[in-house]
């Protein structure tokens, strides 16, 4: 019965989102999602999103990106497919954005969490900004890491 | 005595105050022992005058050489501008607008390179500054610039001042000559008026070879060291204030660079 303790949680509640940075990344507890940050302030925030209308993982990167560059003027760097760690497929974004006269780097990978027994369809959502050199330093490490997304 | 005086004196200064029009720097020698008048002079009588004429083909040859190595030496004085094998004189200058996150920084760190480069602050408004620097550093400059940031605008110019230059030198030459022969006539000048009269246009050409070679200094200035303007915007808050319709999926409003920085 204890060993389904984990099985259960996951199913009621969600399990909790994991995602090997690399190390000089400090995971900030008792936050909401799962977040990490480095010293020189780059970031990396995972969220869930419950999705009742169940749309699809391109119908949601195509929303985003229409969001994001048609609306709020980000520069696409550029985009493409990834896997995370359960073989889930994604889709991730890069942009170049000004915030408050800022110019950083944005990140945005997104992976559709299929509805189960107890749990409706979810969108997952990593996402990593950072000051422009910070961010081209690390974002193929970052990059690298949505592999391990679980 | 008096209308010998006058007569010389004016072709003397006619002829050094003369720029030498384009179509005359191949014949340039002929040019200048022409515009001394010594030949029609010669033939009035003078006997120092027609003296003169024996240095015509001197004159030729010295002022069609010099033509080259007066860039030559100018260059190696004024900053190795030209030399005398056919390079050209361009004063370069450049302009440049580009968004930057934090201009002062980049304004600080742009100065820093100048100085090393030779250069120096030449002016600054506000965020806009414009230095000089060696000619020779200008492209590397102009190219260091443009990773600074963003470019919004930029432009270069290439003036090539090797005509004006030689121009310039040939008369410097004429006017230095025709002073050398005006204080050759001063001293056999035997009467007040005529001496006077020398002086006079002395003075004028003295003022005119001051001018000429202060044109010659400035235009040698000028291409030794390039001028280069650089604006430095803070990135403009293009997407910040940009009008935007909210996503119909909330999610969608949740997630962005903006949120990153503000509600994480």
């Amino acid at each position: 019965m204890r060993a389904l303790l984990p099985l259960l949680a996951c199913l009621l509640g969600g399990c909790s989102t994991t995602m090997q940075l690399p190390a000089d990344f400090l995971q900030l507890r008792g936050e909401s999602g799962f977040k990490s940050v480095t010293a020189d302030d780059a970031r990396v925030w995972i969220r869930e999103f419950a999705d009742p209308n169940e749309g699809k993982l391109e119908f949601w990167t195509e929303s985003l990106d229409r969001d994001l560059a048609g609306q709020r003027g980000y520069a696409p760097v550029g985009k493409g497919e990834v896997k995370d760690a359960d073989g889930r497929a994604g889709r991730w974004l890069e942009y170049s954005a000004n915030v408050r006269g800022e110019k950083v780097g944005y990140l945005i990978a997104v992976f559709v969490l299929d509805k189960s027994l107890l749990r409706q369809q979810h969108v997952r959502v990593v996402e990593f900004s950072a000051r422009e050199a910070v961010y081209a330093a690390r974002v193929a490490a970052v990059r690298a890491a949505l592999a391990t997304v679980h | 005595m008096n209308r010998w005086f006058e007569a010389v004196c004016l072709c003397a200064v006619v002829s050094a105050c003369t720029s030498i029009p384009p179509s005359h720097h191949a014949t340039a020698g002929r040019a200048s022992a022409k515009g001394f008048g010594f030949t029609s002079l010669g033939s009035a009588g003078g006997d120092d005058i027609t003296n003169g004429l024996q240095d015509r083909p001197t004159l030729r040859s010295t002022v069609s050489h010099d033509r080259s190595s007066e860039a030559s030496s100018e260059g190696t004085a004024d900053g190795k501008a030209a030399t005398g094998t056919g390079e050209r004189m361009l004063i370069h200058r450049g302009a440049m607008t580009l968004e930057v996150a934090r201009p002062e920084e980049a304004i600080a760190q742009f100065l820093a390179r100048v100085q090393e480069w030779g250069g120096y602050l030449s002016s600054q408004q506000d965020q806009q500054v414009t230095v000089r620097l060696p000619a020779a550093k200008f492209e590397t400059a102009f190219a260091e610039l443009r990773q600074q940031g963003r470019v919004l605008s930029m432009s270069t110019s290439g003036n090539d001042v090797t005509k004006d230059f030689l121009d310039l030198g040939i008369r410097l030459e004429n006017a230095q000559k025709s002073r050398a022969r005006l204080l050759e006539l001063l001293q056999k000048a035997d009467e007040v008026e005529d001496m006077l009269k020398v002086e006079e246009q002395l003075r004028r050409l003295t003022e005119e070879i001051e001018r000429i070679e202060g044109e010659r200094r400035f235009l040698a200035d000028q291409v030794a060291m390039a001028t280069l303007a650089a604006k430095f915007q803070p990135i403009a808050a293009a997407n910040d204030e940009r009008r935007r319709e909210p996503s119909r999926f909330w999610w969608i409003n949740s997630v962005g660079a903006e949120i990153m920085r503000e509600d994480f």
